[in-house]
Parts: structure tokens; sequence; C-alpha cells
């Protein structure tokens, strides 16, 4: 515990004395509700979902974004380690792999409170909206996408181990992917049965149909919740796993200490 | 780079930076995938959007290009803005400024080869989406007739004055600003005002929209898909616009530079 902590504090002081670092905690998930936040008012009620549109798209980009940042976040702290070079030092520290992921999901969720907390707080005061006014039921729908970012942030962090910092763009880029398999906006039926087959596989999916549900009937759909509980978990033994093979054969072949080279 | 005489203007010396950019691009098929990779996501995310809104709105089924349109267009000056940039910082990253301010590099030909760089990164990166937005989601950006002529030009150049600001803002903060490059895409997205029109942003951020000449262009585009009679007066404002910031912002970029080499800065921007 108390070296998952010394991890914890080593990114916090990171963040807390460089104005960059704090700019992207913040800026991503405010431009992020303002884009959609002004769509959803120009929209407004010429929509069939009528005056539920502002908090259909409101609600559905803070769910995206908690998701893409909690799935930034806890990559970024391991891209520091790779930049910085000093993942050598972590591996001959006393630190184990799953102190090490434990680290990187609490980093993940700092930096997301904060960022998604003060967007939110701007959204209510310019949309007069809040995720909270809908029902707390929402909250659950939280878990399965923390889950999921976590096991996901872990792939990448395990290609980052194979291939070196070369291969950064995927922190942004495999999310950017499942945004419109995951039918953030629009119900999945939109997308073509090929693409269809990918987003079943995919958490995230369930979370967006189901808050769409519970936002127009009212009615908490719990076996979507289920599912997508299930699928986000398995993600993440999976990428867990993937991890600690991907920094084991790393070990093995000595690469640990090259990685940052570009 | 000399810059206190009067030298001038050569093509060899600037088709050597050209040919500088051309293996750096060479050496970074990660970056090139990635610059053409989002505006494929993105495009495919509001084309998605779009086939499902229109049957939802009523202002979506009466313009169905609306989104994907507008977003391949902003692709443009984007891609322009951000590479020109990006390879800027390329420099700076490997330490390779300090031999360019050595050389006789004039910062006139480093500005046109950067420039000739950006157009062909620009037109590798837009003419798939134009085509992706056609062949997918049937936006015909010809729709638009004479006035898309005049909109791609006035997108061109604010690619260009912005890609050179953020050049001069990298030189003066370093790497900082280098991660911020992509990310101020999503804030120019804002008050560009791409998807939606001008009247959706609050009274707080009108103003900034009307100093930035996107919005204008965008304003237009959307004036042409609903069939607003006359748009020429908004093309004429981003025009006018347009090139004032080019002047500026080309003064601009020669003083940075003169600044930074006076204050001996540019060699320690590398970390």
């Amino acid at each position: 515990m108390q070296r998952v902590w010394g991890l914890f504090l080593k990114n916090f002081y990171l963040i807390k004395s460089s104005l960059p670092r704090q700019t992207q905690i913040f800026f991503w998930p405010m431009i992020d509700l303002f884009i959609w936040g002004f769509l959803a008012m120009f929209l407004g009620n010429s929509t069939h979902w009528g005056e539920q549109t502002v908090a259909i798209i409101l609600t559905a980009t803070a769910l995206a974004s908690l998701f893409f940042n909690i799935q930034v976040g806890m990559c970024m702290p391991y891209m520091e380690e790779l930049w910085g070079r000093t993942l050598g030092h972590i591996m001959v520290s006393p630190v184990r792999s799953i102190e090490l992921v434990i680290g990187f999901i609490l980093v993940g969720l700092f930096r997301c409170i904060l960022g998604l907390g003060l967007a939110l707080g701007v959204a209510y005061f310019l949309f007069h909206y809040s995720i909270f006014i809908n029902g707390i039921y929402l909250v659950y729908y939280f878990t399965p996408l923390v889950i999921f970012a976590a096991g996901l942030g872990l792939i990448i962090a395990s290609m980052l181990t194979r291939y070196g910092v070369g291969a950064d763009f995927l922190v942004f880029a495999l999310a950017a992917l499942l945004a419109p398999l995951s039918g953030v906006v629009y119900p999945i039926d939109v997308l073509p049965s090929l693409l269809q087959k990918f987003s079943a596989i995919l958490p995230t999916m369930y979370v967006f149909a189901g808050m769409r549900e519970a936002l127009l009937t009212g009615v908490f759909n719990w076996d979507m919740f289920y599912t997508s509980l299930y699928l986000a978990l398995t993600y993440l033994v999976l990428g867990f796993g993937i991890f600690c093979y991907a920094l084991h054969a790393a070990r093995k072949a000595g690469r640990v200490l090259s990685i940052g080279a570009e | 780079m000399e810059i206190y005489t009067k030298v001038p203007f050569s093509f060899r010396r600037s088709y050597g930076y050209f040919l500088q950019l051309c293996y750096f691009l060479k050496n970074s098929w990660a970056g090139v995938l990635g610059s053409i990779y989002f505006p494929i996501i993105t495009m495919v995310l509001w084309g998605f959007t779009t086939s499902f809104m229109k049957d939802h709105s009523a202002t979506i089924a009466a313009a169905t290009g609306i989104f994907v349109g507008a977003q391949a267009l902003a692709e443009i000056f984007f891609r322009m803005y951000t590479s020109m940039a990006a390879t800027f910082a390329h420099d700076i990253r490997s330490r390779s400024l300090t031999s360019l301010m050595a050389s006789p590099l004039q910062l006139t030909e480093m500005m046109s080869s950067m420039l000739v760089m950006a157009l062909i990164r620009n037109f590798v990166c837009a003419v798939p989406a134009f085509i992706l937005a056609d062949v997918f989601f049937n936006v015909d950006i010809r729709e638009l007739g004479i006035d898309l002529y005049f909109i791609l030009f006035n997108l061109t150049l604010l690619g260009w004055w912005m890609g050179t600001w953020m050049t001069v803002l990298v030189l003066k903060s370093g790497l900082a600003m280098q991660r911020m490059i992509y990310g101020s895409v999503l804030a120019f997205n804002v008050i560009a005002c791409i998807q939606f029109p001008l009247e959706a942003l609050p009274q707080l951020l009108k103003p900034l929209s009307y100093l930035f000449p996107a919005s204008y262009i965008f304003e237009a585009f959307r004036g042409i898909l609903m069939h607003q009679p006359d748009v020429s007066g908004l093309i004429i404002k981003a025009t006018a616009l347009n090139l004032f910031y080019m002047i500026i912002m080309y003064r601009y970029y020669f003083k940075g530079f003169k600044r930074a080499m006076a204050s001996g800065r540019s060699i320690s921007l590398g970390e």
C-alpha cells in the first residue's frame, strides 16, 4: 500500500509543479463538453428526444470523456517513466507489477476527477446541466467504464513496453477508434452490421445504450449493466495479464532500459 | 541563418530544408499514420452521427452535409497548422535548430519550404477525407459550387498564419508548447463554430469567435447548405481578417526568431 502511495505521490508532485500537465488535465474534458454542449443547444428541441436532447448528449459526452481521460490518465504516468527513462529505477525497486498497475489507475482516477469535475461544474452553469439531476443510477455506469478504461490502458501500456515510445500515438488513437464503435450519441443500429459485431464486445456500447434508455424511459436496464460490467472485468483481467507478460518479456530481453529511446 | 544582412532568396537552400523535412517524415511513419488516422476517425464519428440524426432532427435532415462536410473542411486548416508546428518542434527536439541557425538558411526560405511541406501533407490528408465523405456518407463537397474555391483559399490562408503563429510559440516556450499543438485543435474547434452556428455560443465566447476568421468561413458553409441567398459578405470578412492576421504573424515570426537568437535561447531549447 505504501509503495502504491509512493507512486501516486510521485505523479502528484509531477503534476503539481508543471503547468502544461495541469492544462492537459483540465483542457480535454472541458473542450469536449463545450463542443457537444453547444451542438446540443443548436439541435435543441428539433430532435425526437425532445427536452432530453441536451441531457442525453451531455451525459454521453461526460461518460465518454470519463472513459477517455481515465485511459489516457493512467497511460500518462507510464509514459512519464518512459520519457524520463526511469522505468529501470522502478524495476529495481521493490515495487511489484500489481502495485504499479494500481498506482497507474489511481493517477488516472485522480486526473479524471479533477478534469471532469471542473468541466461538469462549468457545464452546470453554462448549460444548466448536472449529471445527477437525471438520477443517481447513472453513477453506476461509472464502474464498468472505469474498469474497461483501466483494462484498455493496460493493453496500451503493454504495447508501449513492447514497441517503445514510438508507439505513443496509441495512447490517444485506440480510444478514438472505439468512439464511433461505442455509439456515444447514436444507437449502434446505424452502424453497418459488420461493425455492429465489434460493438457487441465493447462494454462501452452497453453503457451508452443503457444510459439513453434510462434517460428516455426512466427505467434502469440491469441486464445491460451487468453485461457491460462482466465484459469490462474480462478486459481488465486480460489487460493485466498482457501487461505482466510484456514487462516480463522486456525484462528477459533486456529491453527495459532502452524502451524510452525513440 | 543570417538575418542581419540582405541575402537574395535562394531556391536551393529552400529546397534543402524541404528535403530535410521530407526525411523527417520518412522516419516518422507513426506521425504520418496519425495525421491520416485521426481525420478519418472524426469523419466516421460525425458521419454516423448524421445518419442517426437525420431521422431525428429536422435541421439535420434539411442539410445532411452539415457535420461531415464541415469536418472535412476543418481538417484542411487543422492539418496544415499542426504539421507546420510539429515539424518545427521536431527540429527543436532533435537539437538541429542550432545547426539551422548557423547555416546561411534565411527565414523566408525556411518559411517557404515549411509552407510547401504543409500544403503537401494537407493534400495527402484532406483528399482522403473528401473522398470518404463522398463515398460513404454521400456528402459531395463540390455541391458548394464556386464558393468552395473561396472557402478552400481562406482555409489555406488560415492554416498558414496559424502554423506560423504556433511555430513562434514553440520557439518561445519550447517543448511544453509542443504537446499543446494538437490539443489546441480542439480549442479552436469551439470558437471556429464548426458544427454549430455562432448563436449557440455563450456571450462570453462570441467576441473570440468574431475575431477568428474560421467562424465566418463555416457560417458561410452552413449558409450555402441551408440555401441562404448570399454568403459573399461572410467570405469577404473572412478573407480580410485572414490577410490582416497573416501580416501580423509574418512580422511576429521574424521578431520571434530575432529575439530567440539575440537572447541565445535557441541552443538550450532542446530539453
